[in-house]
């Protein structure tokens, strides 16, 4: 009698652990999912036009438009770039904030690109001057071919020092 | 840690109770459906909190969130067949264990209100059933929801008005959506969480109804009925997984108010699809409101026509006797509407929504054999009458892959076109597959080709 009462006990908690582990599992792997998979940044170049008229002696910010696989459909992003004036031609940066990832813009009057989220300050360079942001505005590929500028968009970790794409 | 989390919870001693609560009469696998059946509403939670992590529950989103999970998410195929069978065997086995109770008296006094409470559980997995079909906004669920409102609109008094509330507006839509995606999993899931330990609290109060047999011989329920529980509940799992495994779930066409689809409702609820067909006018009310409530109600109070000790007296006779009427009035109308079916081409016409296109097929030798004379190598057409299928125009809007395969299937019999140029029917040369292959290799693609220049 004993030993029949601990083989059923055994087999109720096995299957009692089954039952929970089937129901639980693929639930909890889909969910896990996306930590697998790494997201791929869009490897489009967009064309920003004629390389003679995106050289400024202050920071030029133009739009693109970045399409992005987002679930089940396709999305068309607007995202601010900034050019900065440069020895060898303009250098594109990105407009996300190294540190938290509010939009940064260039304020003409104040000759800086300020963060309004955390008050990071960067200089017209794109070099940082003051405030919580751990590096310097993130640079963008840029590639000119018949005489016309083209960039990529890339999307950084923020929080850290060195630039990593996310 | 025993005796600290049972000063502070009392839980210990309350697990004792339950595991020692006396089994009158043994042991028995039947006493197993419900162990089932609980183990199956866990796996439709969990596989239902997965699902909602990547659906949308919108007109312009749910159908290709949908088909993003089938096709792209991890495991997301296996999950929702997993729910969509799932289901399937949750209602049956809430129909077993439904009538097991029945059977076993566990309705009767003092478990009135237990049986009233398991009634109402029962409907609430129902109603949770019904309300997931039109989450996928596929032609299946959006013409089956359509006539189940149309159905409620038509009720007496409140019907119209019961519509509206339910739709959330006159139409089905964006409204209707979020509506049923709220009921189906937040509201009566929310009410099913509130009634079940309400349940176990009686059942834990009444303990095991003795059976007809006697209460000889009494054993723990633990292990000797837990073992035989969990191993079954085990056993209807692993069918469960099987039968996803090897028959995923289908995802329709999108839906399309424009193209009717032959709905029917699904499996338990077919006798009344054919009880409708027996009411017409005015009387069509009985079919689709007198009836099913009446068969509710009587099922909900049997505990009160059933009221004396015997096992063989007059009450009980009734009981057994109506549960006769219900299990044989649905079996043999089911049977009827499957038979109608049948004969009136229903299922050769469901084929054509089925269809897959057929991959070991030569589209292209057919296209230019069959198609090109009056169609053009380009698609473009030749006569006045044929459509010109290289125009984005023709492809935009409710341009479903069924009403072409119909097309190519059956012709076009249009009077005012000269019977040479008229569409022909290639009903006797084309399978369904090899029509749905032409129509998405061949036709779609000359409106893709266009629209990308």
């Amino acid at each position: 009698m004993e030993r029949r009462n601990f083989f059923l006990s055994t087999l109720s908690l096995l299957s009692a652990g089954t039952v929970a582990a089937m129901a639980a599992a693929p639930a909890a792997l889909h969910a896990l999912s996306p930590l697998l998979k790494r997201a791929k940044n869009n490897h489009d170049w967009h064309d920003l036009g004629p390389v003679e008229d995106l050289t400024a002696d202050q920071p030029l910010k133009k739009t693109i438009e970045v399409v992005r696989k987002d679930g089940w459909q396709l999305r068309r992003q607007d995202q601010a770039v900034y050019l900065i004036p440069g020895a060898g031609g303009p250098v594109a940066v990105s407009s996300i904030c190294p540190h938290l990832g509010c939009p940064v813009s260039y304020s003409a009057e104040s000759a800086q690109f300020e963060c309004p989220c955390h008050k990071s300050f960067w200089g017209p360079d794109g070099k940082r001057t003051s405030g919580p942001s751990p590096r310097d505005l993130d640079p963008l590929p840029t590639k000119v071919e018949e005489g016309r500028l083209y960039c990529r968009w890339v999307t950084y970790q923020t929080g850290i020092e060195t630039p990593v794409e996310a | 840690m025993g005796g600290w989390l049972e000063e502070r919870t009392g839980l210990p001693s309350a697990l004792r109770r339950w595991c020692e609560r006396p089994i009158p009469g043994g042991a028995r696998w039947s006493y197993s459906l419900g162990a089932a059946l609980l183990a199956l509403l866990l796996v439709q939670v969990t596989t239902g909190i997965a699902l909602s992590l990547s659906y949308s529950p919108s007109a312009d989103t749910a159908h290709s969130s949908v088909q993003f999970i089938m096709e792209e998410a991890f495991l997301g195929q296996f999950i929702r067949s997993l729910h969509y069978h799932g289901t399937n065997f949750t209602v049956t086995f809430l129909i077993l264990t439904a009538v097991r109770l029945v059977i076993a008296r566990a309705y009767r006094k003092p478990r009135e209100i237990q049986w009233l409470v398991a009634f109402a559980l029962g409907m609430l997995v129902l109603a949770t059933a019904i309300t997931g079909y039109v989450l996928p906004w596929d032609q299946y669920g959006y013409w089956g929801t359509q006539v189940r409102t149309s159905i409620m609109g038509s009720g007496p008094v409140v019907g119209p008005r019961l519509k509206t509330f339910v739709l959330g507006g006159n139409e089905l839509g964006n409204l209707t959506l979020t509506r049923f995606y709220t009921a189906h999993a937040l509201l009566l899931p929310a009410l099913f969480a509130v009634l079940l330990p309400v349940y176990f609290r009686l059942a834990a109060r009444h303990g095991v109804p003795t059976p007809k047999g006697g209460a000889e011989p009494v054993v723990p329920y633990w292990p000797f009925q837990a073992a035989r529980d969990n191993s079954f509940a085990l056993l209807v799992l692993a069918a469960l997984f099987g039968v996803a495994l090897l028959f995923p779930a289908r995802l329709g066409e999108v839906a399309d108010p424009q193209v009717t689809y032959p709905a029917r409702p699904e499996w338990y609820f077919l006798w009344l699809f054919q009880t409708l067909k027996y009411f017409k006018g005015p009387l069509e009310v009985v079919g689709t409101v007198v009836i099913p409530h009446a068969v509710a109600v009587v099922v909900a109070l049997l505990p009160f026509l059933d009221r004396g000790e015997s096992w063989s007296g007059l009450g009980r006779r009734a009981v057994l006797g109506i549960l006769a009427l219900i299990v044989c009035g649905w079996a043999s109308l089911s049977a009827l509407a499957l038979w109608e079916d049948l004969k009136s081409g229903h299922f050769a016409e469901l084929a054509l929504w089925e269809a897959t296109p057929d991959e070991g097929w030569d589209v292209e030798g057919c296209y230019k054999q069959k198609c090109a004379k009056c169609h053009g190598r380009d698609g473009a057409g030749y006569l006045d009458s044929t459509p010109d299928f290289t125009l984005p125009e023709y492809w935009k809007g409710a341009r479903s892959d069924v009403r072409l395969i119909k097309a190519i299937l059956k012709g076009i019999p249009n009077e005012n076109i000269p019977e040479d140029e008229r569409m022909p029917a290639f009903e006797k040369e084309l399978t369904p597959g090899q029509a749905k292959a032409m129509v998405v290799w061949k036709l779609r693609p000359f409106g893709e080709a266009s629209e990308k220049e």
